[in-house]
């Protein structure tokens, strides 16, 4: 990983996205014309503009950020625990990857009524709402990625010596650190989109309470920016997390 | 013969096990007083109401087989259609070092974008018939199966492709015969995701223009606060999901004999 | 008599009641926490208004907060939960309630909403009679009050109401298709009725209240029967009987200033700034809230109207009398009158 290469990938993502956003904005005001079907990203902005200070922005993100880290976290250690567990043990998997299955399609909606009589209005309850949609690809790539650990290296280390706890710890683990990763970031985009379902429950602030309370008000323009809003600031804590990453995981990965 | 269906039965008594006692300890902890019903139905008030469901209908008149075949056809649809177009889409951006940095900022957020925020926009683009469920259910699976296609195909070991290049092979054959088969476990891996997110999508998807389907079955439910019927919703989806999961590990079996557990190698 | 029970008698003179025959004493309630459950509408005006004015801290809650919810029933699931202790629902939801054994209890009317119900349609749909509905597709939330008042409008004029077009979708949607004529009329509370007219093309085929079809154009017709209700939980009720008098009597003393019309414009206000409505479409539709907690034969008919909705369509199979889960004594102590009273008793 060259530090030209690093130059030329911000560089073209960069591009790209100046690029989509000039087509909106293009596409905006000269093919549909109607800020109902789709206000222009300059509209979007003004409207946020007009009643939005950066203070207050910066209490929406800043709730927002604690409570989808909060579950992120929470889901990443239980995700990656339990799917290494599962993942070296056959019957651990037979016993629990049903449950885990079964749990896996269940709406994070559905979940809204019992997570308010199970933890409250507070944000213990969004907590878990967030956990619940970041935990399963956490749990998978780890899970699958485990399962899928050359068999060959397995016995290579095997012929020296290394097995049980230690085969765990310094072969299989490490090999299956590059899924554990593509799993973190897809479940942190998870926990992205999750959030506006979570902060349904009884949220006053909040990057999702910003895009709903727009949706009662009608108000379309502030909606979008609220969902522009959350994809930023995906993008900023993606890159953060890519980064963590590929300082730990290294050469393995080029995720 | 007979070894064989030993061993699956053997194989299946230690989650049923499991299960059973998951169950009759969730009835007890209601029964005992520990734990409110209103917290969690107990399994016997879930199961009548699955009976409710299955024979009378919830709203009356809508069984509960027809929400099933209903969700379980928006649900494939959209799934369908997320992957015919983000499995090429996948193959082409995860080969190309240039096309995965300019994409990546734009796949990363649209990944993160709520279904819930894109309803009213589903609305003024799709209608409110089967288009815009299809729309919300596909958008949710095509970003995340994209994501994993393009991650798989990064992860393929290099050292495969320099392999087949020192043997002369065309670059055709390097990406048919090499990067896919081995790019292909990630990419099952990632369908199985996708499909948890179709799935996690739909109370979302089925809020416009329907009463029918398990996600507008289980906001019905929550208006009439019929706690146990929503339990029951969510119990059908996760089985569902259960059965096309175990059918999924199956259809890999089957595409990629080749691929070696781990622990079929562990002494 | 201390200047606190002077003023509070004053007030409660001047808004019509007799004087409350529980002083406003602090310090008496059995918690000192109070959570109320919120939304951005304006029948919350009344919340609002004993928040404002300090009324309920006066009443002795040291600590008031709001839960807000934008839509949807989980405001009841918190209620379930102990989360907040008030509740303030349209009728239909406490009624559900009821019937599927969760011990709640109504302490009163907020406020009539009947008026507040309206169905608009395109113009371009030429609802001129009640059967032109058939030929169009009406949206509005599948299970809420506007179903139940569309439900009673086809009764009324003998419509089948299973050939109606009925969509399903939250009140925002509803303006959206409407607007770009995926449905062709839309049945909602406030202020989505309001700006769905304010979107021009668009005309009031019917209110809660009067008819907009050519045959009876304007005349008083009221199909809806949609009130909000002050609702609390069976259990809070039975352990903080003071804190349940004192909660009402506050509430109660609030919602006469917002009925009262000298305080209109003031109220107004305050209800636009707290709901982060606009002013303009706050006064548009304030009258048609009318704020009166009065437990009379209208009360029980509306109860009871839902009700029937509800087993007509299949989701309750025993019908409960209304008074059976109404619960007046703290409201009457508070100065409402009680001709038709609530027999619940804790």
């Amino acid at each position: 990983m060259t530090p030209r290469a690093t130059v030329f990938e911000r560089l073209a993502g960069t591009l790209s996205v100046i690029a989509a956003l000039a087509l909106w904005e293009l596409a905006s005001r000269f093919v549909w014309r109607d800020p109902q079907i789709l206000p222009a990203p300059s509209e979007a902005l003004l409207a946020a503009a007009r009643v939005l200070g950066p203070w207050d922005l910066a209490q929406h993100v800043g709730i927002s950020l604690f409570r989808i880290l909060a579950g992120f976290l929470l889901a990443a250690l239980i995700g990656v625990s339990l799917g290494i567990v599962l993942g070296w043990s056959p019957l651990a998997a037979r016993c629990l990857r049903p449950f885990v299955e079964i749990l896996r399609p269940i709406p994070p909606l559905a979940w809204l009524p019992l997570s308010i009589i199970w933890f409250g209005l507070g944000e213990p309850s969004k907590v878990f709402v967030i956990f619940l949609g970041a935990f399963f690809p956490i749990f998978t790539s780890a899970w699958r990625g485990m399962t899928m650990v050359s068999p060959t290296l397995i016995r290579a280390a095997q012929t020296m010596d290394v097995d049980g706890a230690r085969l765990l710890w310094q072969v299989a683990i490490p090999a299956t650190l590059p899924d554990i990763a593509a799993g973190l970031r897809v479940g942190f985009g998870l926990a992205f989109g999750i959030l506006v379902a979570a902060e349904l429950i009884a949220a006053k602030s909040g990057m999702g309470y910003l895009i709903m309370e727009a949706r009662q008000l009608g108000q379309l323009g502030i909606a979008i920016f609220g969902i522009f809003l959350i994809g930023v600031v995906n993008l900023v804590a993606d890159h953060q997390l890519a980064r963590a990453v590929r300082a730990t995981v290294g050469r393995w990965s080029n995720v | 013969m007979t070894g064989r269906w030993q061993k699956r039965l053997a194989d299946a008594a230690v989650p049923a096990a499991i299960l059973i006692g998951f169950l009759t300890g969730w009835e007890a902890v209601v029964a005992l007083g520990w734990v409110r019903p209103i917290q969690v139905p107990p399994p016997s008030r879930i199961v009548a109401s699955a009976g409710e469901l299955a024979l009378d209908g919830f709203p009356a008149g809508t069984l509960l087989g027809e929400h099933v075949g209903i969700t379980f056809l928006r649900i494939l649809t959209g799934y369908a259609l997320a992957l015919a177009l983000a499995i090429p889409l996948g193959l082409l951006v995860g080969s190309n070092r240039t096309l995965d940095a300019a994409t990546a900022p734009i796949v990363t957020f649209c990944r993160s974008v709520a279904t819930l925020s894109l309803l009213p926009l589903a609305v003024v683009w799709f209608g409110v018939g089967e288009a815009s469920k299809v729309f919300l259910i596909g958008y949710g699976c095509f970003w995340v199966m994209l994501s994993n296609t393009i991650a798989a195909i990064k992860l393929v070991d290099p050292v495969l492709i320099s392999a087949a290049r020192t043997m002369d092979t065309p670059p055709p054959d390097i990406f048919l015969k090499v990067v896919l088969p081995a790019a292909l476990p990630r990419m099952v891996a990632g369908a199985r995701v996708a499909l948890g997110v179709g799935f996690m999508v739909i109370v979302g998807a089925e809020m416009i223009g329907t009463t029918r389907g398990l996600g507008a079955l289980i906001m019905e439910a929550r208006t009439f606060y019929r706690s146990d019927i929503t339990v029951v919703g969510m119990f059908v989806i996760g089985a569902i999901g259960l059965a096309l999961s175990y059918g999924l590990t199956r259809a890999e079996a089957w595409l990629l004999p080749w691929q070696r557990r781990m622990h079929e190698r562990r002494p | 008599m201390n200047r606190r029970t002077f003023l509070a008698t004053g007030a409660a003179l001047a808004t019509g009641w007799g004087p409350p025959k529980q002083a406003f004493a602090k310090g008496e309630v059995e918690i000192a926490k109070l959570s109320l459950g919120f939304g951005l509408d304006p029948v919350f005006a009344p919340h609002i208004v004993a928040m404002e004015k300090g009324w309920l801290k006066d009443a002795g809650f040291e600590e008031v907060s709001t839960a807000t919810f934008t839509g949807g029933a989980l405001a009841g699931e918190a209620l379930i939960g102990g989360n907040i202790q008030l509740w303030t629902p349209g009728n239909l939801p406490p009624i559900s309630m009821v019937h599927t054994g969760i011990p709640i209890v109504v302490l009163g009317t907020n406020c009539v909403a009947a008026a507040a119900d309206n169905l608009v349609a395109r113009a371009d749909a030429n609802i001129k009679a009640p059967e032109d509905l058939y030929n169009i597709k009406i949206a509005l939330l599948a299970g809420s009050t506007a179903n139940a008042v569309l439900f009673a409008l086809a009764q009324h004029y003998g419509l089948d109401e299973k050939k109606l077009q009925v969509v399903n979708m939250p009140p925002p949607e509803q303006l959206a298709a409407l607007k770009t004529g995926s449905v062709q009329a839309l049945l909602c509370w406030q202020p989505w009725g309001h700006n769905a007219l304010a979107l021009g093309n668009t005309t009031l085929v019917h209110s809660g209240v009067a008819s907009g079809f050519e045959k009876n154009k304007g005349a008083g017709v009221r199909i809806s029967a949609t009130r909000s209700l002050f609702v609390a939980s069976q259990d809070f009720v039975r352990k903080n009987p003071k804190a349940t008098n004192a909660l009402m009597a506050a509430l109660l003393r609030a919602q006469g200033y917002v009925a009262n019309p000298a305080n209109k414009a003031e109220v107004i206000a305050l209800v636009a700034e707290k709901t982060k409505q606009d002013k303009a479409l706050v006064e548009a539709i304030w009258g048609q809230y009318v704020f009166d907690p009065t437990f009379d034969e209208g009360y029980a008919a509306d109860m009871r109207a839902m009700t029937g909705y509800l087993k007509a369509t299949g989701r309750i199979k025993e019908a409960k009398d209304p008074l059976d889960f109404t619960y007046s004594a703290p409201a009457a102590a508070a100065g409402a009158k009680a001709p038709a009273p609530g027999r619940w008793k804790p």
